[in-house]
């Protein structure tokens, strides 16, 4: 064989490498741009492709970049793995739909936008007086009492205050007398129940609600009247109630 | 303060300027400063309603009116007052309101959020419909589609979560269907909403 020869069959076979070279890139451009529109379809319709079924796919295209001739061809490659990458997502909501309750898969998504956000800061505040700006506002004024005669014409002229305060505190007797009274006025009548409120001072309402709580009057309402018993048997009656809120008008003679 | 009593902002600041000429003393004792900065704080830490929209903070105009402040040295003490609550972890924010110019503070690390768990996916979903390239009109119809006909939440619920997004400044209605208000902007960057339209496109 000349040197000639030789040289003529290499270029023969090279133009044959290249013939072949440019189909395969023909082949395998084609190959991409049928994959890339079948992905595009299906992400579409959100129809989801198999892992083995994609993996294969993919497993196809491999080497394709090796045959890539423009930016176009790589362009359509690019778009292709982001079809690749959008079904992988699709194919994981798809099993994350499956797997979680929506409540949970709600609770994930807000934890993420929770997460990233750093909120307006601000104080709430509801307006209150402090009680020290009270005290504060109130003047004090001492009163310098040297003898006990200074003393009693104090309390005599302040006898109202004194008194007063005197009053709120009641012993046991006076509580007894009270539910004596308050047994007198009311026990084994029919009373209306706005009139209660002329019959009772405050105080005598107290105790008589004290004393229905302890069980020791019973109360039964029948339409508008009261009725006030001291007997314990409650057959016939169906619903009890053990609390009793009175609200009298205030009477001139408050106390006893 | 009203301030929609005032027709032009322009002339308002002139006026301020003029004004402000001859009462503002040329430095500021630390005393004053200290007072200063304690009423701020007051001012730009509170929360109140707006034509029905929840706002943050202090318009400029009403801080130059509240001080008798010209612009430049209340930017300027502005400057100074945001050195002085960095180190409290606090950040002064200005934002846009209707074209003008808002202060608020904000947090710089973390704060507990006002929203419940399904306006905050509410409000991912509308970061993710806005922040696509391609984004159409992003309205209620479309918001239902996603949430409602797949079941993750009740028609009622979006209603209700909507409302109050746009009460709480988050979103505000436009003609273009929905558009995001002040509030998102500040508490949201650029990346964080990025990172959430990644996360919300599954859905």
């Amino acid at each position: 064989m000349t040197d000639n020869n030789y040289i003529e069959t290499e270029t023969e076979a090279s133009s044959g490498y290249l013939e072949q070279a440019s189909e395969w890139s023909e082949n395998m451009f084609y190959l991409l741009f049928e994959l890339k529109k079948k992905y595009d379809r299906s992400l579409k319709n959100k129809q989801i492709v198999t892992v083995h079924e994609s993996e294969s796919d993919r497993g196809s295209v491999t080497d394709a970049y090796l045959y890539l001739q423009n930016e176009k061809e790589s362009l359509v490659d690019a778009a292709l793995y982001e079809g690749f990458i959008r079904m992988s997502e699709l194919r994981e909501k798809n099993l994350l739909d499956q797997m979680l309750h929506p409540d949970q898969r709600m609770e994930k998504l807000s934890e993420i936008v929770k997460k990233l956000s750093t909120p307006i800061t601000y104080f709430s505040r509801v307006e209150k007086f402090t009680t020290e700006e009270i005290v504060s506002s109130l003047e004090e004024q001492l009163i310098e009492l040297t003898s006990d005669q200074e003393i009693q014409d104090f309390i005599k002229k302040y006898q109202q205050f004194i008194s007063k305060l005197a009053n709120n505190f009641l012993s046991k007797v006076d509580i007894m007398n009270i539910e004596e009274q308050i047994k007198a006025k009311i026990i084994d009548k029919k009373i209306r129940r706005n009139e209660i409120n002329q019959i009772l001072t405050t105080v005598e309402a107290e105790i008589l609600s004290k004393m229905i709580s302890e069980k020791k009057i019973t109360a039964i309402q029948e339409d508008d009247f009261l009725t006030f018993t001291l007997k314990k048997n409650n057959d016939n009656v169906k619903g009890i109630s053990s609390s009793v809120l009175l609200s009298p008008k205030k009477h001139n003679s408050e106390g006893n | 303060m009203d301030l929609d009593s005032f027709e032009g902002e322009d002339e308002e600041e002139s006026l301020i300027e003029s004004d402000a000429t001859s009462l503002l003393p040329p430095s500021i004792s630390d005393t004053e400063k200290g007072q200063l900065f304690k009423e701020l704080t007051t001012i730009l830490s509170r929360k109140w309603k707006k034509d029905k929209v929840t706002v943050f903070g202090c318009s400029e105009l009403d801080l130059l009116l509240a001080t008798r402040f010209d612009v430049a040295s209340l930017r300027e003490a502005l400057e100074e007052y945001k050195l002085f609550v960095k180190v409290i972890g606090l950040d002064l924010i200005e934002y846009d309101l209707d074209g003008e110019r808002w202060y608020c503070l904000k947090s710089s690390y973390y704060a507990p959020s006002e929203l419940q768990q399904h306006e905050l996916v509410l409000l991912g979903l509308i970061m993710s419909l806005l922040e696509e390239k391609d984004s159409k009109r992003v309205t209620t119809e479309v918001i239902k589609k996603k949430l409602v006909l797949s079941g993750k939440m009740k028609e009622y619920l979006v209603d209700l979560g909507l409302r109050k997004l746009v009460n709480l400044g988050y979103i505000q209605r436009k003609k273009h269907g929905w558009r995001y208000n002040y509030r998102t902007i500040i508490e949201y960057g650029v990346e964080e909403r990025k990172k959430i339209s990644e996360e919300f496109r599954t859905l």
